[in-house]
């Protein structure tokens, strides 16, 4: 019985498992990686992509498509850069801050709009969007954005006071939590998987798929600003293809983490692990010095890896269940 | 092995395991040359089994088959194709997008050679002359997904029967959707194409239809042959007797206890006046407080759509719907949960939250939609309350889940159908909207559903319950309401039910004049 129970743990955890052993790995060719300061720029390294995988795997949970995360991101931040530098230098920083979260919100609104009411498909039209905002930013922003206000850097690029811990880290960690809240307590999150699994079964249950696809992209849409002010503070300028090498990786790290394509499958504990494999490669192959021409294929076998025993995942989990059945 | 040129199939020992249960029990089947042999059971009996093993679609575990004398191993679909093996279903799996003349042509193997031209005068010719047979007045370059169901099952009916080297055919309830006009028509072809050698095996609910037109039958139960028999060997009685074996007695509800011959005021809960929408015309009915009422009814005749339009799935483009005096047309589901009326849809694939736990499934209309009941205070969810009505309605359906968060997946048929219908329990429903509520499901769950419907029943609630299953929808029914081509054919009484009634009344000719139905008169 515990043992049947102990499978069924580690099945469902098991990112948890393959990240644990990925740093044993690397601890044990390279015994120097175990600092503090390593283990924490793990997560720093991929805290900016942890809020785009998020804000994806919502997405894909409610069984749809985001490939404008990034532009969104990108967009926001050089909306404000440009207000900040040219239109209204005088600017408070927290307007900046509340007109992020405004673009980010307007575009979702925007994306939900067109997918839940005018059913284009949502890959067709977050492309489109993708295209339409990152040409935008050329267009208003033209090149790499410096001035920023120090306010607007401190969340992506700041330590908490002379420690070790970054702040974006921290801002990861409080938006996974949220997000978990969301998604597993609240009868919003329960829809999204509803929509997601089956949505005939969900209108049959009386959700109006509509209203929660226009949230999830919301959500989507929130999210990728506040990845985009990470992003730019960590960079500490707003560049013109800001996230934009990393659209793959926000779906890599959420379906490592457990979501399924398809939708209705995933949480936030594995999608935060999955965010944690990125960085924990990335961070480790750095270390190891594995040479750049290398480092695409290392990432590609684990991300295969990692797919197949997730894709297994529910096949071993039945097997197990019915076993103890008999 | 019987080495008799005459027979085209036979089947020894054949045993299917799935993990847990056992499907058949190592099964004797033979099927000779020119005959046409009815199979019959109960739904989980084995005889889908059977043919889903002869058609490749899956393995058997033990035994051995011949197919003309030879012994095969068929893997798949393609190896029963060759030997000459031919299943037609009852959901008419067809290319939608495709033309009919498309549809047909796939099925050549002329098309299957590597690259060549296609020959679409010889197609859209070859379509009209197997159109004809069916005596069918359509174009064939019209896509499929313009058909009705019963145009389509009559196309796959002669795409199947009438394609190159067709010797053994397997018909599974094909004639569920169909008219007795077309009815016949499939009866026509299979008594000439049995003359010609082809040989059938007829998968039939209907015991009637068995004794039109099998020459033998063979009756499963519990995944073994239990009857094998000539049909001039054979009653009616014996037939029922083979198919449902010892567990004849099923619960019947005790009507006469609950109602003294209407004498007590009956009180209309649900009420709809000429409601009418593009799959329902003029439908009109009142459902009373604690009644059971039947719906049946054809594919197609409109008796899903029915429910689905009280639930607020479907618009009420005329006339109105009225829940306890209030008038409810325009109302949308979560509206309708809220106010007491729970919908159980017909198909599980249809109903369920697949990779969810089989707790968020069974909660789903309460956590979602009712706000008020069980503490569940606006966006957050209850855990504790959750967790209670959980035990609570599984408890009462005797779901029987590995535990609350495993994915309802891993649940068995029986115990998933419970929960779609446990979830409109669990909202407190008043009025029950039952599609098909126990299709696909064993005997024993099935009785286990009979009994919640009449313990709900004399609590109070209503439901309006629609099944394929004349003697289930017998038993089970209060009142039987006949539905055909999206209007009420006639509302019956207890006392006037009887199986040759609702199949008359169920089919087109009961429409067009009043003469009594072929079926019918044969009784």
């Amino acid at each position: 019985m515990t043992s049947k129970k102990l499978q069924i743990f580690f099945l469902d955890n098991m990112i948890w498992f393959i990240n644990l052993v990925l740093v044993v790995l690397f601890v044990a060719i390279e015994p120097g990686l175990l600092t503090p300061k390593n283990l924490i720029s793990m997560i720093y390294s991929v805290s900016m992509l942890g809020l785009l995988v998020l804000a994806q795997a919502i997405v894909l949970i409610s069984g749809n498509f985001d490939l404008s995360v990034g532009a969104i991101a990108g967009i926001a931040m050089t909306v404000v850069a440009v207000v900040h530098e040219f239109g209204m230098p005088g600017t408070p920083w927290w307007v900046l801050l509340i007109m992020m979260l405004l673009v980010g919100t307007g575009i979702g609104l925007y994306n939900g709009f067109f997918v839940a009411v005018l059913k284009i498909n949502p890959f067709l039209q977050t492309l489109g969007t993708y295209t339409f905002f990152y040409g935008l930013m050329l267009i208003i922003g033209k090149r790499t954005l410096f001035k920023l206000p120090k306010a607007l850097i401190i969340p992506g690029g700041a330590r908490f006071g002379g420690s070790i811990v970054p702040v974006a880290v921290v801002i990861l960690i409080v938006v996974s939590v949220i997000v978990h809240i969301l998604l597993a307590k609240t009868s919003l999150g329960r829809k999204i998987y509803a929509v997601g699994s089956n949505r005939e079964a969900a209108r049959a249950c009386g959700i109006s798929v509509e209203k929660t696809l226009i949230w999830v992209f919301v959500l989507s849409g929130i999210l990728s600003s506040i990845g985009g002010l990470l992003y730019a503070g960590y960079m500490n300028c707003v560049t013109m293809d800001l996230a934009r090498p990393d659209l793959f990786l926000t779906f890599a790290g959420a379906i490592i983490g457990g979501v399924a394509l398809d939708g209705g499958r995933g949480k936030v504990s594995g999608i935060f692990g999955g965010i944690l494999l990125l960085g924990i490669m990335q961070i480790g192959l750095t270390i190891l010095k594995t040479p750049p021409t290398w480092r695409e294929t290392m990432n590609g076998i684990v991300l295969i890896a990692a797919i197949l025993l997730n894709t297994y995942q529910t096949r071993l989990k039945g097997y197990v269940l019915a076993k103890s059945a008999t | 092995m019987d080495k008799n040129p005459q027979t085209v199939l036979e089947a020894k020992g054949v045993v299917k395991r799935y993990p847990g249960t056992i499907a058949l029990k190592g099964v004797d089947f033979e099927l000779k040359r020119g005959e046409v042999r009815g199979l019959l059971g109960k739904n989980g009996a084995g005889k889908s089994t059977l043919i889903k093993i002869l058609a490749g679609l899956t393995k058997k575990t033990e035994g051995e088959i011949a197919y003309f004398g030879l012994k095969a191993d068929v893997h798949n679909v393609q190896d029963s194709e060759t030997l000459g093996f031919r299943f037609i279903s009852q959901e008419p799996s067809l290319m939608e997008d495709l033309s009919i003349a498309e549809n047909i042509a796939l099925r050549e193997k002329e098309l299957h050679k590597g690259l060549r031209r296609v020959d679409w005068k010889s197609i859209y010719e070859e379509a009209e002359k197997k159109l004809g047979i069916i005596g069918l007045d359509i174009d064939p370059k019209i896509e499929v997904r313009y058909l009705k169901v019963a145009e389509k099952q009559m196309l796959l009916v002669i795409r199947e029967i009438f394609s190159e080297g067709a010797k053994i055919i397997a018909l599974d309830e094909v004639t569920t959707a169909l008219s007795l006009e077309e009815t016949d028509k499939v009866y026509d072809i299979l008594r000439k194409n049995k003359k010609g050698g082809q040989s059938f095996i007829y998968v039939s609910h209907e015991i009637d239809e068995i004794f039109q037109i099998c020459d033998c039958a063979t009756v499963f139960r519990d995944g073994e042959v239990v009857l094998n028999e000539k049909i001039e060997n054979l009653t009616p009685d014996d037939l029922k007797k083979a198919i449902v074996g010892r567990e004849m007695q099923v619960i019947h509800r005790d009507v006469s206890k609950e109602e003294p011959s209407g004498k007590k005021e009956k009180q209309v809960v649900l009420a709809l006046d000429d409601v009418c929408n593009a799959k329902l015309k003029d439908i009109r009915f009142d459902l009373y407080r604690g009644e059971i009422l039947g719906v049946y009814g054809l594919r197609g005749s409109g008796r899903t759509e029915l429910l689905k339009t009280i639930y607020g799935l479907l618009p009420v483009e005329k006339g109105t719907v009225v829940f306890e005096g209030e008038d409810i047309s325009h109302h949308s589901p979560s509206q309708l949960i809220q106010k007491g009326i729970g919908f159980v849809p017909e198909d599980r694939v249809e109903g369920l939250f697949f990779g969810r736990p089989t707790a968020e499934n069974l909660l789903m209309t309460t956590s979602t939609s009712t706000k008020k009941v069980h503490g569940n205070a606006g966006l957050f969810l209850n855990a504790h309350s959750e967790r209670k009505l959980f035990v609570e309605v599984s408890k009462k359906f005797e779901i029987k889940a590995h535990s609350p968060g495993a994915e309802i997946d891993y649940l068995s048929g029986g115990n998933k159908q419970k929960v779609m219908f446990g979830r409109s329990l669990a909202s407190e429903s008043r009025v029950y909207l039952i599609d098909e509520g126990t299709k696909g499901i064993d005997i024993g769950t099935k009785q286990e559903i009979y009994r919640i419907m009449g313990e709900l029943s004399t609590q109070g609630c209503s439901m309006i319950f629609t099944s394929s299953d004349l003697e289930e929808i017998i038993t089970v029914s209060d009142r039987i309401m006949v539905m055909y081509e999206g209007n009420i054919v006639c509302i019956l009484e207890r006392k006037d039910f009887s199986k040759e009634r609702l199949l008359h009344y169920a089919d087109s000719c009961s429409k067009t004049s009043g003469n009594t139905s072929k079926r019918g008169s044969d009784l």
